[in-house]
């Protein structure tokens, strides 16, 4: 008998036009211990699947039909009381936001006490010792302070390992994981995929877990069933599944996953190589003497610090964002920032575009020092300098027709002269990206999330720039859609003959798209190098541990699942 | 990395291609319709604009002089011939002063919300934009107001300034514009940091132009639904200044006046006086409560 057994699952809501289904009659099996893997884009329906498993969809308005046996026990249409007794002893969840699914407003220690003293009559001590033993489990070393903290003190891996402990520590049989690292960093994302499947080696849980990103199919499950529009278009064991997709779906997915051969190929020399030959890499580079004919900027000693706190009389405490830093970016390159998050990517990135004003140093273009221009003289280096962001969706007005939005970029940037010329310039930009005329009137909220990100570019692009920033733009997307974008970037520089500096933490990415890369660690530039060179033996420690925490595709069936995992 | 990922797997990116004019026209239309669905709503938007137009086209509806009494009917209850919601003490037509009542009352609150509306939008979107000092300070002083007692305002204003609509009015943007200014404020500063914002920054756009075009798009509703709810109470605290004496002075007609006037009749059996200047404040109050909720609804593009 399986752990849990999906028969015809049917989905609805009531949507303004009448019930509207979401999910058509899916099937899925799970044997105790397994972990199968749930993958699809963004609307595919796999996070109503895990919510309709859980007796979590709003009751007002969904309906569920077909069958959701838990060891052999129907769980649709189980009354509130019977479906609270399989959570948590039967059935664990970890959801992928941990800031909004632990209360803030109690500390650690008491809710994950509140359950053992409430299902398992502990009392309050011995329940407190239980807590602090499955935070250890975890891998929280610091379990006395966890206990006593609130989950806004905690960082996301953090806030992620109490989530786990807190599914785990009633010894369920199956743990639902609803993207359980899509908010996380690629290294502490490594360690919690490592967490989950100890947890599976080790309790013998079986593991459900829900994703959009190839790499954590690939790392952890044993069977994948790929999801598209509420239905399951093909299910299978995960290594036969990535090297031969039988539906042409899923082949398209799997060949939109940036992946390089030499990454995994890397990886091995890594785990082969004794830990002492990690010598610190070269020391950086000093900042080029020549002249700046061939950057379109060089960043040279530029730091930020910000202020945080004070108010009306206190000062506050100073924060270095970004310590002095050199680099240059030449003309025609696409340069590749990487490193951890809080590393300064984005101030480092912020400071080039002016969008930020250094606490130090000096930015030159064509020789000029732009951290001092002001007015018309800084509205010409704005025109040459533009920034893509990162969330799409943030960086337009929400209140605004995008044909404004864009019209306004020109016009404020003496681009276009008059509103006739705005638009049509608009236009243009527009048509370059794939989109039309007919998009102009128009608000940010009626695009998708990939057509959101073309619009960022285009209109970055209608002013013309020589120089392209561009802040993760990838990062909240789709494969599918990435894939897109990335081919648009390298169209463009082609067709325009543009520079880009691409902020990225997917190395693949990073490797496929840029000539060069720059790894930040702690606001300052560690190295440059050629992207070819990406996985030579030199590298700086920083560089090895994101490239350790890559999670390639094992895309053909020899490939051994422990190199891809070392 | 393949291109025909590109045709094979984002269709549904090109599924809304239709022509964006008529999705902008049906946004419209569709908040219109959302606003018909709130009967609560729209009711209140009918009986203000009622009150509007019948406060304005006092001159020509009300059947008496407000102000002439007839003195041997005085305190006739309602339905008397000629006079169907009766006289008051002096003998003078209650509805007549009811529309007379309405053109000062309305006048003495409508417009200063609209005022302070304005002026907490300019406050908001200063105090809330810039960082530093000055912002703290201009926030500050409107912690003073919220503490200052506002009738002991009015009764300074109308010493200063004489009793009368111009004292009360200014009372009202006083009382009104720290609500309005912490509102308009709070969404400042979660709109400052959104990348929009440094977007249209790093597109060259002056101070001027976030603060006008793109952040008071995004704030402005705000203000607009909190003033509609707020115009309800600034009604009723408008009557209660008349009802002090500090509004309109006798024998010119005010709901609030007149409530004050009906009160003191009322030990003598003649309800009717201060019933129905009351229960005209206490609709109109209603009503703007209804619109300022179905508003909040309705004027969000997203929803």
């Amino acid at each position: 008998m399986n752990l849990l057994s999906i028969r015809n699952l049917e989905v609805e809501f009531d949507g303004a036009g009448g019930p509207q289904r979401v999910i058509h009659g899916i099937g899925l099996d799970l044997g105790a211990g397994e972990v199968l893997a749930v993958v699809g884009e963004s609307g595919s329906g796999k996070s109503v699947t895990a919510a309709a498993i859980l007796g979590l969809l709003p009751e007002r308005d969904s309906r569920a039909r077909g069958s959701v046996r838990f060891e052999g026990r129907e769980l649709l249409g189980l009354p509130e009381a019977a479906l609270n007794g399989v959570r948590g002893t039967g059935i664990g969840i970890i959801f992928q936001n941990s800031l909004s699914s632990l209360d803030p407003s109690f500390r650690i220690g008491e809710q994950m006490t509140e359950g053992l003293r409430f299902r398992r009559r502990l009392d309050a001590a011995s329940a407190r010792a239980e807590a602090a033993r499955w935070l250890d489990r975890v891998g929280i070393r610091d379990v006395q302070r966890v206990l006593r903290a609130y989950p806004h003190e905690l960082s996301g891996g953090m806030r992620q390992r109490v989530m786990i402990a807190m599914a785990v520590m009633g010894r369920p049989k199956l743990l639902i994981a609803d993207e359980p690292t899509t908010a996380l960093d690629p290294t502490i994302q490594k360690q919690i995929l490592d967490l989950l499947r100890d947890i599976n080696r080790e309790e013998g849980t079986a593991l459900l877990v829900i994703t959009h990103d190839f790499g954590v199919v690939s790392y952890l499950s044993d069977r994948v069933a790929v999801m598209r529009a509420g239905v399951v278009v093909e299910q299978g064991a995960t290594r036969d599944v990535l090297a031969a997709p039988a539906h042409p779906y899923t082949a398209a997915l799997v060949r939109a996953v940036p992946d390089s051969a030499e990454i995994r190929r890397a990886q091995r020399q890594l785990a082969a190589a004794p830990v002492s030959a990690a010598t610190p890499a070269s020391p950086v580079a000093p900042a080029d003497a020549r002249d700046d004919a061939d950057a379109v900027l060089v960043l040279e000693q530029v730091s930020r610090s910000f202020r945080l706190g004070g108010g009306f009389w206190g000062k506050g405490t100073e924060v270095a964002a970004v310590r002095p830093t050199d680099l240059r970016i030449r003309r025609g390159e696409i340069l590749g920032l990487i490193g951890e998050s809080g590393s300064g990517k984005s101030t480092l990135a912020r400071l080039a575009a002016r969008l930020v004003d250094p606490s130090g140093g000096t930015i030159r273009a064509h020789g000029v020092d732009v951290t001092r221009l002001r007015g018309p003289a800084l509205k010409a280096f704005r025109r040459r300098v533009q920034f893509v962001f990162q969330d799409s969706g943030a960086s337009l007005n929400p209140r605004r027709q995008i044909g404004a939005q864009l019209a306004d970029a020109l016009t404020r940037l003496d681009v276009a002269a008059s509103a006739r010329a705005a638009r049509d310039l608009a236009v243009q930009a527009l048509e370059r990206v794939g989109l039309a005329a007919a998009h102009l009137e128009r608000y940010p909220h009626e695009f998708s999330g990939g057509q959101r990100q073309r619009i960022g570019i285009a209109r970055a692009l209608a002013a013309q720039p020589e120089f392209v920033i561009l802040d993760e733009p990838t990062s909240a997307l789709d494969v599918s859609i990435q894939a897109q974008v990335l081919d648009l970037l390298r169209e463009l520089r082609a067709e325009l003959n543009l520079t880009f500096l691409f902020i990225g933490h997917d190395l693949a990415v990073i490797e496929s798209l840029c000539d060069r890369v720059a790894v930040m660690e702690r606001g300052t530039i560690v190295e440059t190098f050629d992207a070819g060179a990406l996985h030579e033996h030199t590298r700086h420690p920083v560089t090895r541990r994101l490239l350790e925490a890559v999670l390639p595709l094992r895309r053909s069936a020899g490939e051994d699942r422990r190199s891809a995992a070392a | 990395m393949n291109h025909a990922v590109t045709t094979t797997v984002a269709a549904d990116d090109n599924d809304n291609d239709n022509d964006g004019q008529h999705a902008f026209r049906s946004a419209a239309r569709g908040r219109w319709h959302r606003l018909r669905a709130n009967r609560l709503a729209l009711l209140g938007l009918v009986v203000i604009v009622l009150a509007l137009a019948v406060s304005a086209a006092a001159p020509w509806l009300a059947p008496h002089d407000p102000n002439v009494a007839e003195p041997q009917l005085r305190l006739a209850p309602p339905g008397a011939p000629g006079y169907w919601l009766g006289l008051d003490a002096q003998g003078r037509d209650i509805f007549s002063r009811l529309l007379w009542g309405g053109r000062r009352a309305l006048l003495a609150s409508i417009p200063p919300v609209v005022a302070a509306v304005l002026l907490s939008l300019a406050l908001g979107l200063l105090a809330g934009y810039h960082r530093g000092r000055w912002p703290a300070l201009i926030m500050r002083v409107i912690d003073i107001l919220f503490a200052f007692p506002m009738v002991l305002l009015a009764i300074g204003l109308a010493t200063a300034l004489g009793p009368g609509i111009w004292a009360v009015a200014l009372t009202i943007v006083f009382s009104a514009t720290p609500y309005l200014t912490r509102v308009v404020y709070a969404g400042v500063r979660a709109e400052r940091d959104k990348e929009y914002v440094e977007a249209a920054r790093a597109c060259g756009a002056t101070t001027a132009d976030v603060l006008l075009r793109e952040i008071l798009p995004n704030v402005a509703t705000a203000a607009v639904v909190y003033g509609t709810t707020l115009a309800g109470g600034m009604i009723v605290f408008q009557a209660g200044l008349s009802f002090l004496g500090l509004g309109t002075q006798p024998p010119d007609a005010d709901w609030g006046r007149m409530v004050a006037e009906g009160a003191q009749v009322l030990v003598l059996g003649a309800a009717h006086v201060a019933t129905a200047p009351a229960l005209v404040i206490v609709a109109l109050a209603l009503a703007f409560n209804w619109l300022g909720n179905g508003l909040r609804d309705v004027l969000d593009p997203r929803g």
